[in-house]
C-alpha cells in the first residue's frame, strides 16, 4: 500500500527467510532497500526478488559484527541512497539444537555476534536516523521467542539481550524521534518451519493448531504486516516494545515436545 | 484508497478525546463509523470536524448511550449493524472514572460503577459484535488498559482493577476468537487527551514531570498518536498480532509515572454516571 515511499531502509540478515520477508515488504510499500547478508548468493537472491517485482534494493555483503563493517554498510548506503530512515536488525544466528548441558560457548559466541551486530549497525545508524526526522529501528528475535521450546538456550538468552537493548536504546533516542523496538516472530511459513514439518508432520500440525489463529503465519503479510505496523506511520508513538508476530502463539501453545530437533 | 475502507467500526466514548481521535482518523481512512457518548451536547463540537471529512457525514452515526446501561451499549452495536451492514471493528475507549480516595476509603459502589463502564461494557459489547464478526469473516477488537493499572497509581484502585480486567478478558477474547479470525489487543496510551488534560489541570505540576520521563517527550496527539496505532492494528498490518497489550505512550511505560497527584483529583466532577444495577 505504498507506506514507505521516499523512504530507504536497511535489512540485516536479508538473505534469511525473515530478512528477506522483512526487505521483500519495505520494498513493496515502497521504501528502497538495502540487503545485507554475510551470504552473497542469498543476499542477492533477494535483491533480485526485489527488483522483479518493480522494487529498488541493492546489495551489501557484510558480516556487520566484524569491526567497521556496519560503519562501511551505513557508507554504502549513503552513497546508493543518501540518507536511512529504517533500520532491520534479522540476523538469525544458526546453532545446533542440544540441550543446555551440551551447549558450548562457540554456540552462545555465535548468537551473541548477532547482538553486537545489532548494536553496531545501531550506533553507526544514529547519525542518519536522527536526521531521518522519524527514523525506526526494529530489532529481530528467533522464530523461539514466543513460546517455550526446548534444546535453544542459545537463542532464547539472544533475544533477552536484544530485547533489552532495544528497550534502552529507545529510551535514548525518543527525544530523537526514533523509535526502536522487538519484533518477535512465530510460527511463520520458512524454510526452516518446512523442515521441521517434514520431519515431524503431526507434532508440528499440532503446534500450528496450538496457536489462538490456528494458522501458519504468512512472511509478507503476517510477519510483514507486523513489521509494517512499526515501521510506518501507524508505530510512530510505539517504542521499546516487544511486538509478537505470531497469530497469539506468546498465550498458549504447546510446549515443544522432547525429541524434534532439526 | 484508506486502510479502512469498506470497514465499520463501533467506537465508545467516540466524541472526545482518544475516541474522538480515532473516529476522525478512521472515517479519515475510509470506515463507517458508529460513536457513542451519554450526553448529545459532547457531539456539537465533533460535527465540524466530521463535516471536514468528505462523506464523513454519511458514513458516520453518533448514539447517545450509557455504557454502564447493557441495553443501551448493546443496541449500539446492533445499530451499527443495522445502519452500515455489520460490524467489523469494535473499540471499547469509554471508561466512568471516580474521585480519587485512598484505598481504604473507597466505596464498594465507587468499583461497581468503574467496572460496570469499563470492564463489563467491554464484555457486553464484545459478546454482541461476535456473530457480526463471524458473519464477515473475521474482526478487530481494541479494549483499554492504562499505566495506571501497571503501576498501581494511589488512590485509583478501582480503575487500576477495572484496566487489569480489561487486560485479561482481552487475553481471554484473543484465545477464544482467533479461529473466527477475530484479533483481541489492549491499549494503554498516554494521550493529550480532555481526561488528561482535567487531571493536570487538578495537579499543577505533573504534565512536566510526567513528559519529562516520556522518552519521546511529549503526550501523545490523539489523532496521529494515539489512534495510528489502533489503526494498524486494526487494519491489515495487525493480521496477525493478537492478546497483546500496546503501550502507545512514546515510552512512557519504561519510565515510572510520578506517583504525585492529590487525593479527591476528581477528572469526572460532577458529571459521574448514575447508573444503577438493572438500569
Amino acid at each position: 500500500m505504498n507506506q514507505l515511499i521516499g523512504k530507504v531502509a536497511v535489512v540485516t540478515g536479508g538473505g534469511q527467510a525473515l530478512g528477506e520477508a522483512a526487505a521483500r515488504r519495505l520494498a513493496r510499500e515502497g521504501a528502497k532497500v538495502v540487503v545485507v547478508d554475510t551470504d552473497s548468493a542469498a543476499g542477492a537472491a533477494t535483491v533480485k526478488a526485489i527488483r522483479e517485482a518493480g522494487g529498488t534494493a541493492i546489495l551489501v555483503t557484510a558480516d556487520v559484527a566484524a569491526p567497521n563493517e556496519a560503519v562501511r554498510v551505513v557508507a554504502e548506503t549513503l552513497k546508493a541512497f543518501g540518507q536511512l530512515d529504517v533500520l532491520v536488525n534479522a540476523v538469525q544466528p544458526a546453532t545446533a539444537w542440544k540441550s543446555f548441558a551440551e551447549k558450548d560457548d562457540a554456540d552462545f559466541d555465535a548468537v551473541c555476534a548477532s547482538v553486537l551486530g545489532a548494536q553496531r549497525m545501531m550506533k553507526a545508524a544514529y547519525p542518519q536516523l536522527r536526521e531521518s526526522g522519524a527514523a525506526r529501528v526494529v530489532n529481530v528475535a528467533s522464530a523461539y521467542g514466543a513460546t517455550s521450546y526446548l534444546d535453544v538456550t542459545d537463542h532464547v538468552a539472544r533475544d533477552g539481550a536484544l530485547q533489552g537493548l532495544s528497550r534502552a536504546v529507545a529510551v535514548e533516542w525518543g527525544r530523537d524521534n526514533i523509535t526502536v523496538n522487538f519484533l518477535v516472530p512465530g510460527l511463520i511459513d520458512t524454510p526452516e518451519f518446512r523442515r521441521w514439518h517434514a520431519a515431524h508432520p503431526q507434532r508440528t500440525d499440532k503446534l500450528v493448531k496450538g496457536v489462538a489463529m490456528q494458522r501458519l503465519g504468512d512472511p509478507l503479510e503476517d510477519f510483514g504486516g507486523a513489521l509494517m505496523f512499526l515501521v510506518s506511520d501507524e508505530g510512530c508513538f510505539v517504542t521499546g516494545h516487544p511486538v509478537y508476530a505470531d497469530g497469539g502463539q506468546h498465550l498458549s501453545a504447546p510446549a515443544f515436545e522432547p525429541g524434534m530437533r532439526g | 484508497m484508506g486502510r479502512l475502507e469498506g470497514k465499520i467500526a463501533v467506537i465508545t466514548g467516540g466524541t472526545q478525546g482518544i475516541g474522538r481521535g480515532t473516529v476522525l482518523r478512521f472515517l479519515k481512512e475510509g470506515a463507517k463509523v458508529v460513536y457513542c457518548s451519554r450526553n448529545p451536547k459532547n457531539n456539537e463540537e465533533m460535527l465540524p470536524m466530521i463535516d471536514a471529512i468528505p462523506g464523513g457525514r454519511q458514513k458516520s452515526l453518533f448514539i447517545a448511550a450509557d455504557v454502564g446501561n447493557k441495553a443501551q451499549i448493546q443496541d449500539v452495536v446492533h445499530e451499527a449493524a443495522r445502519r452500515f451492514g455489520g460490524v467489523d471493528i469494535l473499540v471499547n475507549n469509554a471508561q466512568g472514572i471516580a474521585a480519587l480516595k485512598p484505598l481504604e476509603a473507597k466505596p464498594d459502589e465507587d468499583y461497581e460503577m468503574t467496572l460496570r463502564t469499563g470492564f463489563y461494557y467491554s464484555k457486553w459489547t464484545m459478546e454482541t459484535a461476535l456473530p457480526y464478526m463471524k458473519a464477515r469473516s473475521g474482526g478487530r477488537i481494541l479494549n483499554f488498559s492504562s499505566h495506571w493499572a501497571l503501576n498501581g497509581m494511589l488512590y485509583s484502585s478501582d480503575y487500576n482493577v477495572t484496566k487489569a480486567a480489561n487486560e485479561a478478558l482481552t487475553r481471554s477474547a484473543a484465545n477464544e476468537w482467533g479461529k473466527h479470525n477475530i484479533t483481541v489487543n489492549c491499549i494503554t496510551p498516554a494521550g493529550d487527551s480532555f481526561a488528561y488534560r482535567m487531571y493536570c489541570s487538578m495537579n499543577p505540576g505533573v504534565d512536566a514531570a510526567i513528559c519529562a520521563a516520556i522518552p519521546m517527550g511529549r503526550m501523545g496527539d490523539c489523532e496521529i498518536d494515539i489512534a495510528g496505532a489502533m489503526l494498524g492494528l486494526v487494519s491489515d498490518n495487525g493480521r496477525f498480532i493478537t492478546g497483546q497489550t500496546f503501550m502507545v505512550d512514546g515510552g512512557a511505560w519504561i519510565a515510572k509515572p510520578p506517583n504525585e497527584h492529590a487525593v479527591d483529583t476528581d477528572i469526572h466532577a460532577g458529571r459521574h454516571q448514575e447508573t444503577k444495577a438493572g438500569a
